[in-house]
């Protein structure tokens, strides 16, 4: 098979596996619920917004440009949000032939499920062995990356990507209420997928604009998350996180203002900095704020993204500003294109 | 409160602590939004709710406007985007509070020469850490600073460090003077400080003067990895001559106005097992559940809570994210909670705050 077509059948496999109704599908959402901790819901809807079953071709013609051809690739995958496999096998496939995967032991499903739709695609293994010429993409820590690093023999091409976050950035110069509640809906369900435990996922949340505008979105925000809260409830919080989100409630309490809904939290405070990030499970800390510019360039080495909505001359800075993070409109932080890999900082 | 702590108040520490966590209330906002937020009444001070020690790095944490400020401590903020800052519109109160546990825990006779592995600091004094060395100084040493209305220069420097690392020609002049006066050391050092005055002694002994006394503080994190503080301990005693309990930790931060010592020091009046550590009767600590923040069983780990009688302008009640449990009058420190391990590809909050250095 050409790259075009490893990567094709990896899209139709995922496409399978997508839908409710097929075994695959059925089967890999049963194993879901227990590896992820989302809520069925909640994993319903990352299908639905984040497994990639219908590039463009334009995508899929980027995706093959952004690697180079080798004769082996070996996958090191992590406990990763749990479609996330699927675009670092479409990379791999994108560039050889033999693909080797060592899945995660935690959140195996999605390789497993792949492989069954597609026999021979790929292959799964518990050991990777790397050799000259290979290319080696790793997903994981910081600190795994640099272990498997240093014990890579000569030759090999090592790609790592490591952890990462979004932030959010909207401008409210003078929105109407129809455009506030729709970006509060954007912003909410970036929010609410992977309950922010994504690389993509939004911890920061900065508004420009009048405080009156950023107050009235604010509860725009604090609808809608209890509005999806219904549709999609919260999955199980590890009990680390649930105790960062209580300490994050008395926080913003003390700092700001706390909307504390049963879907989640909504805090809003003024600053003249990125004065916070927020835990997980989803927690929303709204930062009206002058100039968000420097503040992100900031924590620009750890963003992956920012969604957006807001003037071109905004957007141009942040590209000028962030030339390796990705913009996305609101509400598609989590669905990025199919054009390579969804990190584009510099490789670990 | 100063009375209180002089044992001259009748008042009990808990209709204190209620007295300022209203006189708070009535005056800062985001206590106020706390305290109702938490359904407290205020009516004991088991339902005094706790102010995260984050806020002090996020907004102002003070009854008085900033003009009324005489000085604002602030935390190292090596690792996050903002220094935490303590506001104080008298230093009054924390001078009295941290000479007065200070002597009773470092202190086996009325004088000591005493010295500081820190570099001098400029005025005000940004730290609280380095505005209490030089209260020490001050209190401690007859040979600090003004007599009778003269300026008395003492026949060492006090101030020991620089980039250059430790002053050990200086520190030999201090044990010098110390012995001629038949006075003790006091040796006042952050952890790191003393780990590098060690690693300059490059295995050499550094004899201080008998019955002299090393406090130590901070954590175990340094640039480029983690200080073993069991070890820097036993090379202290050893390399230095110490008597086994001489050294001692102190526990402190920006956040409050008391401190808490290990009570180990032959013939000082705090006296505990090594390893614990001691707050004053105006320090209240308490172990809690991180999610329910109430006290854990005896013996359980929790967070560190603090309230704190001497934060009268600030904050009573004071949540941290150091993990103790109480143990023989006092608590063992236990480390920072790890906060939530990340799942999926995200980051944990500390890691993106460094980010954001």
């Amino acid at each position: 098979m050409s790259p075009r077509e490893r990567v094709q059948a990896l899209i139709a496999a995922a496409a399978d596996v997508a839908r409710p109704d097929t075994p695959l599908g059925v089967k890999a959402r049963a194993a879901w619920v227990s590896t992820t901790g989302l809520s069925p819901e909640g994993i319903e809807l990352a299908i639905e917004h984040c497994l990639e079953t219908h590039p463009s071709e334009a995508e899929i013609e980027q995706l093959l440009a952004s690697v180079q051809p080798a004769k082996r690739a070996l996958v090191l995958l992590s406990a990763n949000v749990f479609v996330g496999a699927s675009r670092a096998l479409a990379l791999a496939l994108a560039s050889s032939e033999h693909v080797m995967v060592r899945v995660s032991r935690r959140d195996p499903v999605l390789a497993r499920v792949l492989l069954e739709a597609c026999p021979g695609l790929f292959e799964l293994t518990d050991e990777l062995a790397p050799k000259a010429e290979d290319v080696f993409w790793a997903y994981g820590k910081k600190e795994t990356l640099r272990t498997v690093r240093a014990k890579l023999p000569a030759g090999v091409h090592f790609i790592g990507h490591g952890p990462g976050a979004g932030a959010a950035l909207v401008e409210l110069p003078e929105a109407s209420p129809e455009v506030l509640i729709a970006q509060a809906k954007n912003l909410v369900l970036d929010t609410v997928l992977f309950e922010q435990r994504g690389c993509l996922s939004p911890r920061a949340f900065l508004v420009t604009g009048s405080k009156g505008a950023a107050e009235e979105f604010t509860q725009c925000v604090v609808s809608e998350l209890t509005r999806m809260g219904g549709e999609v409830p919260r999955g199980e919080l590890a009990r680390e996180e649930e105790a960062e989100l209580v300490r994050f409630r008395d926080t913003m309490a003390y700092v700001g203002r706390v909307m504390d809904t049963k879907a989640g939290l909504v805090a809003f405070s003024e600053s003249t900095s990125l004065s916070s990030i927020t835990p997980v499970g989803r927690a929303i800390h709204i930062q009206h704020l002058a100039d968000p510019i420097l503040p992100l360039a900031r924590i620009g080495h750890v963003l992956t993204n920012i969604g957006f909505f807001g003037s071109d001359v905004t957007k141009a800075e942040l590209l000028r500003a962030l030339p390796h993070v990705r913009i996305a409109p609101l509400g598609q932080m989590q669905s990025p294109p199919f054009d390579g890999p969804v990190d584009r900082r510099p490789h670990l | 409160m100063r009375a209180f702590a002089r044992g001259e108040s009748q008042e009990s520490f808990d209709s204190l602590a209620l007295e300022l966590a209203r006189f708070q209330a009535e005056n800062i906002p985001g206590f106020a939004n706390l305290v109702e937020r938490s359904g407290s009444a205020l009516d004991s001070a088991a339902t005094i709710p706790a102010v995260p020690s984050e806020a002090f790095r996020l907004t102002r944490v003070a009854v008085h406007p900033p003009e009324l400020d005489v000085v604002r401590f602030e935390t190292s903020g090596t690792s996050t985007e903002a220094k935490g800052v303590h506001p104080m519109r008298t230093t009054a109160t924390y001078r009295a509070l941290s000479t007065s546990f200070g002597r009773e825990a470092l202190m086996a006779e009325d004088a000591a020469v005493v010295v500081a592995l820190a570099a001098e600091p400029g005025e005000p004094v940004p730290s609280s850490l380095m505005f209490m060395m030089r209260q020490f100084m001050e209190e401690f040493d007859p040979a600090f600073g003004r007599h009778m209305g003269l300026h008395v220069d003492a026949p060492y420097e006090r101030w020991l460090l620089s980039s250059a690392g430790v002053n050990l020609v200086e520190l030999q002049r201090a044990c010098a003077f110390a012995a001629q006066m038949g006075r003790p050391l006091l040796v006042l050092a952050t952890s790191l400080a003393l780990a590098r005055c060690l690693e300059q002694l490059q295995g050499r002994s550094f004899l201080l003067p008998e019955k002299s006394v090393v406090m130590h503080t901070g954590g175990p994190k340094k640039r480029g990895g983690e200080l073993n503080l069991s070890e820097l301990r036993t090379r202290a005693v050893e390399q230095l001559g110490l008597a086994a309990g001489q050294i001692v930790g102190e526990y402190g931060m920006t956040e409050l106005s008391s401190q808490l010592y290990e009570g180990t020091v032959r013939g000082a009046h705090l006296s505990g097992p090594k390893g614990v550590f001691i707050p004053p009767r105006w320090l209240r600590v308490t172990p809690v559940d991180s999610i329910t923040l109430e006290p854990v069983e005896p013996g359980g780990i929790g967070l560190a809570r603090f309230m704190d009688l001497g934060n009268v302008d600030s904050a009573v009640c004071v949540l941290t994210q150091d993990l103790i449990r109480e143990r023989d009058g006092g608590i063992e420190l236990l480390g920072r909670s790890p906060g939530a391990v990340p799942r999926g590809c995200s980051m944990a909050v500390q890691a993106l705050l460094e980010g954001a250095q």
